[in-house]
């Protein structure tokens, strides 16, 4: 695990010391007339000219650096970004806070609602409510987060399309409208009217996506002979599902939920940008389109950890509800 | 006469599939009296398991009664809402399956599932539903009972997973239990004990059961009364001693004559040629009559045949069945074989897997070679390392030790890939699930030729479809059948494109792994006939793997007998099942079903095989051998025996010498004189 951090964290640092991201970043730092010998020296003065292992190794903290010794990434250093002339770090743990409540309450909504519905679903294959949720998250699981986003900014969060003027001209509601088009207010107050959309645009996709797999998990699990066996002891519907099948018919889904975690960053890059929220997709995007490259491998060494670390927990969750893979 | 447990009368079910309704089972009348066992003996099709889901009521969303009655204990059960069903079901009537390992909850502790019974049907606390499960685990006999509940499935072998279903269905004591092929799943010696454990049960609590299966040989062990159903409508039903000494209907007589014989010696089941009609498919009047050698134009053919009396208890349907008494029964005895060199020398082969709790010792030690145009049967329970030996022998997998000669080539350290064609060729393998090994999405003459184009790639395409159209032949398959899927052919068919796919290279040795266990009884009869007649054409060597000795009886030239990787003994097959033979192919023979309800019960050797994780010490097979005792001191659990020459050709690895083992009489003459009476009628 440590290897695939330390190869990944390599490929990133690689792509943002290319020599035409280097001119870029001198450029911007320096001045946008410099000539291609005045960007060379100022490379050089920055130490940019070494060679590629032994900038790596400063950054990381295994090769002492000319001003402060072994400072890099693993002694906590992980230098000052460009953008918002701050330490990394601090920029770091402000955005990753705001995203941490983004991400709680996307899986306080997504989690149960997904898989009521896909258990519900798959409990009787081919039923109406089989069929109308099946349609229900597949429309959902195929709308990307930049459209739903969009839509439900335009249905319930705009002053003149969609639900609010309606509302406002009848005099239900006292604002111009319905949500807050921008979760800007959530950083330091979370509420429901500005928090819901963003939470619910996240949660829309996850929740088709992992009723589905649910659904499917549990369709299968319902034709096990094993239920059969249950039914013909006499056990009725609601045992059948809650005592026999859920649990077995979790294993795929949990782990799924699992490895969506760091998908889940994926979507908050959208929506952090489209509802202005200052978490960390919203910072990623700030690092990557001004160039801040201390700021960027931050943000990549944080996501990297991320995914490696719902990686081994999915495993561990899989092995907890799966009996056949402990040992004895 | 009392009330039967379960009375049907003119049941008909239907499933709806997409071309429209076909009846799975018609006007089919039965009943089962207190006490009794009623067998329900057909072919997979046939609508037996399809009767016990209707009278479960459990036929899913496409099933459907159309007509008749299904009373237990005087109550109709058609018609009843799952709510009214859910006290009968456990408690009145409850049912094990075929596949003990699917049909508990993967995730869920044994004894909690035992458990569940009482809690259900009657309130009672945890304490008393776990008193409950640890009672039920042992009055089925489960070593250890309270390891066993606190075990998940996986961690139990076969055997005790269905006496686990058994105790399961028997926890709230139901007046009948539907066994639908309890031990199809299961070895030899697991399903004997399996048996014997339902006969007790039967004489302790008097439950009636209806036992369904494909293996007369198996009923006739247990069934009081056994009814045939030939596609979804009854063609004989009598009682079993009657059934088995003068069969009516010609269905009836062709299953037994395809049953494989633990007495017949060298003489194959005969087979019984076409498929069973498909619901939809079934002809106008009798649906026996297209593969029945006694048919009638105009006559069969006509109108649907009427269920007749032909005596107390006993009805048949056929026009035909005053004309047709006297048939023989058995076959032409197989022609001895004439072998010729040796084309397989296998020596000392091991071969050990390494895992996480330990070594398993798969194969140890293992010398035997085959001849040309000989059978040689591998035999032993699963887990004895006869499929990991076939695995070796054909290149899949390598041996940590040992040598093994293909004509005379050394070929151990090569793997199938990297062995030259000709002897790649030379040696190929049928498999035990055909389905499993056909490509699906590939037509099946497709599949045949390419392997003909692998071996014979020089050939030009004119010739290679020439020879394509010879191994239809070969096999008997209609040419037609070349451009169909492996879906849309039948079991058997699909056997034979696979044994047509092993003789394309021209193989001088088949290796067959279990090649018939997974098809009915009539089916592998006839794949049975088309391997031996291949044999005798090509003399190629045949090593048939399999635990099915009455079959191996019947076909094999020499037998090879392994337990827990070792061969304990090998020689003649008239020798190995004659007077001289070691003490563990003996209780393998004994444990054999017999296709006689008249036969003498003979124990079983006493549970599992012991595991290969952990072998035994001395020899594997003491801790289960019914003659240690007279071997003298620790003998037995200190040294393994040397595999020794007892005749020509013949050696048993034993303590005992071969006079001490000669003096057991062979199973023939253990038969008991007169015919037992069965003995449980008297209830009715």
């Amino acid at each position: 695990m440590l290897g695939t951090a330390l190869c990944l964290s390599l490929l990133v640092f690689w792509l943002t010391h290319l020599p035409p991201n280097l001119e870029k970043l001198a450029k911007s730092q320096g001045s946008a007339r410099m000539s291609d010998a005045e960007v060379a020296s100022w490379l050089e003065r920055s130490g940019f000219d070494r060679p590629l292992p032994v900038l790596y190794g400063e950054w990381l903290g295994v090769l002492p650096r000319a001003d402060c010794g072994h400072c890099g990434v693993m002694q906590g250093e992980w230098g000052q970004s460009t953008v918002f002339r701050q330490p990394v770090s601090a920029v770091i743990l402000r955005s990753l806070a705001a995203t941490g409540w983004l991400m709680l309450w996307v899986m306080a909504v997504m989690v149960p609602t997904a898989l009521a519905l896909g258990a519900l679903a798959g409990m009787r294959e081919g039923s109406r409510t089989d069929r109308t949720i099946s349609v229900a998250t597949i429309l959902t699981a195929a709308t990307p987060e930049y459209v739903s986003g969009v839509v439900l900014v335009a249905l319930f969060a705009s002053a003149t399309a969609g639900l609010s003027p309606l509302l406002h001209e009848a005099g239900w509601i006292e604002r111009r409208t319905l949500f807050q088009g921008t979760a800007s207010g959530a950083m330091t107050r979370i509420t429901f009217w500005n928090f819901a959309l963003p939470v619910a645009t996240i949660a829309l996709y996850g929740t088709g996506y992992i009723a589905r797999i649910t659904r499917a998990s549990m369709a299968e699990v319902m034709a096990q002979p094993y239920i059969r066996t249950a039914r013909l002891k006499g056990a009725g519907l609601a045992r059948i599902v809650l005592v026999h099948a859920l649990r077995n018919a979790l294993v795929a889904p949990v782990t799924v939920i699992l490895l969506q975690l760091p998908w889940l960053l994926n979507g908050v890059v959208i929506v952090e940008t489209l509802f202005a929220y200052k978490g960390f997709g919203w910072t990623l995007v700030q690092a990557a389109g001004n160039n801040d490259i201390a700021l960027l491998l931050g943000c990549s060494v944080v996501a990297v950890t991320l995914v490696l670390a719902t990686q081994a927990l999915s495993d561990l969750a899989y092995r907890a509800l799966n009996p056949r893979l402990r040992v004895g | 006469m009392t009330e039967p447990v379960l009375r049907l009368e003119g049941l008909t079910v239907s499933f709806g599939t997409r071309r429209g309704r076909f009846p799975a089972v018609e006007d089919l009348s039965l009943a089962i009296a207190p006490g009794e066992v009623l067998g329900l003996v057909g072919e997979s099709g046939s609508g037996k398991s399809t009767v016990a889901l209707a009278v479960m009521g459990d036929l899913g969303p496409a099933g459907r009664i159309d007509r008749g009655s299904l009373r237990f204990g005087g109550r109709e059960l058609a018609g009843l809402s799952e709510r009214a069903l859910r006290p009968i079901r456990g408690a009145g009537i409850a049912m094990v399956g075929q596949e003990p390992m699917a049909a508990l909850n993967p995730s869920m502790r044994i004894g909690a599932q035992l458990a569940e019974v009482p809690r259900l049907h009657a309130r009672v606390s945890r304490a008393e539903a776990r008193a409950a499960a640890w009672r039920a685990a042992e009055e089925v006999r489960l070593p250890d009972p309270e390891r066993i509940l606190d075990s998940y499935p996986h961690q139990l072998s076969g055997g005790q997973l269905q006496r686990v279903a058994i105790a399961m269905a028997l926890m709230a004591r139901p007046r009948l239990l539907i066994l639908d092929e309890p031990t199809t799943a299961l070895d030899v010696t697991v399903e004997a004990g399996i048996v014997e454990l339902l006969r007790e049960i039967r004489q302790e609590h008097g439950t009636s059961m209806l036992f369904i299966g494909h293996n007369l040989a198996l009923m006739a062990g247990i069934c009081d009364r056994i009814a045939v159903l030939y596609s979804g409508r009854l063609v004989e039903s009598a009682p079993a001693p009657r059934l088995f000494a003068s069969p009516r209907h010609p269905y009836t007589r062709a299953l037994l004559r395809a049953l494989p014989r633990i007495e017949g010696a060298r003489r194959p089941p005969v087979p019984l040629a076409g498929g069973q009609p498909l619901p939809h498919e079934r002809p106008q009047g009798c649906a026996f009559a297209p593969r029945c050698g006694h048919a009638q134009g105009g006559r069969c053919d006509v109108a649907p045949v009427p269920l007749e009396t032909a005596g107390p208890d006993e009805t048949v349907r056929c026009l035909r069945w005053r004309e047709i008494r006297e048939q023989p029964i058995v076959a032409e005895p197989l022609p001895e074989a004439r072998p010729g060199p040796a084309v397989l020398e296998v020596e000392g082969l091991t071969r050990r897997f390494r895992t996480a709790r330990g070594t398993v010792h798969a194969v140890e030690d293992v010398s035997f070679s085959a001849l040309e145009g000989e059978t040689l049967a591998i035999v032993g329970e699963s887990g004895c390392g006869k499929s990991t030996l076939a695995r070796l022998i054909m290149g899949l997998d390598r041996p940590d030790a040992g040598r093994i000669r293909l004509t005379g080539v050394e070929v151990q350290d090569r793997p199938a890939g990297r062995r030259p064609a000709a002897l790649t060729a030379a040696m190929q393998m049928v498999f035990q699930n055909p389905a499993d090994t056909l490509n699906p999405s590939a037509p099946v003459g497709r599949q045949v030729m390419r392997a003909l184009e692998l071996f014979q790639g020089a050939s030009s395409a004119a010739s290679l479809r020439t020879r394509l159209s010879e191994l239809f032949g070969l096999v008997r398959l209609p040419e037609s059948l070349a451009a169909r899927m492996p879906r849309q052919l039948s079991g058997g068919q699909r056997q034979r494109v696979g044994i047509a796919r092993a003789l394309a290279g021209d193989a001088a040795i088949l290796v067959a792994d279990e090649p018939v266990s997974a098809l009915d009884a009539s089916v592998q009869a006839a794949v049975i006939e088309t391997l031996l007649e291949l044999q005798r054409i090509r003399r190629a060597t045949l090593l048939f793997i399999s635990h099915d000795l009455a079959l191996v009886r019947q076909i094999a030239d020499r037998v090879m007998v392994m337990y827990l990787g070792r061969v304990l003994e090998i020689g003649p097959a008239t020798q190995v099942f004659g007077p001289l033979a070691h003490p563990y192919t003996r209780a393998l023979l004994a444990a054999a079903p017999r296709s006689d309800p008249t036969a003498a019960l003979r124990p079983a050797p006493a549970g599992d095989p012991p595991s290969a994780l952990d072998p035994p010490s001395g020899c594997p097979f003491h801790t289960r051998c019914p003659r240690r005792a007279e071997v003298p001191g620790r003998l037995c659990a200190d040294r393994l025996p040397p595999l020794a020459e007892v005749a020509p050709g013949h050696a048993i690895r034993c303590h005992l010498s071969p006079e001490e083992l000669r003096k057991q009489p062979p199973d023939e003459e253990r038969r008991p004189a007169a015919p037992l009476t069965p003995s449980c009628r008297g209830a009715s």
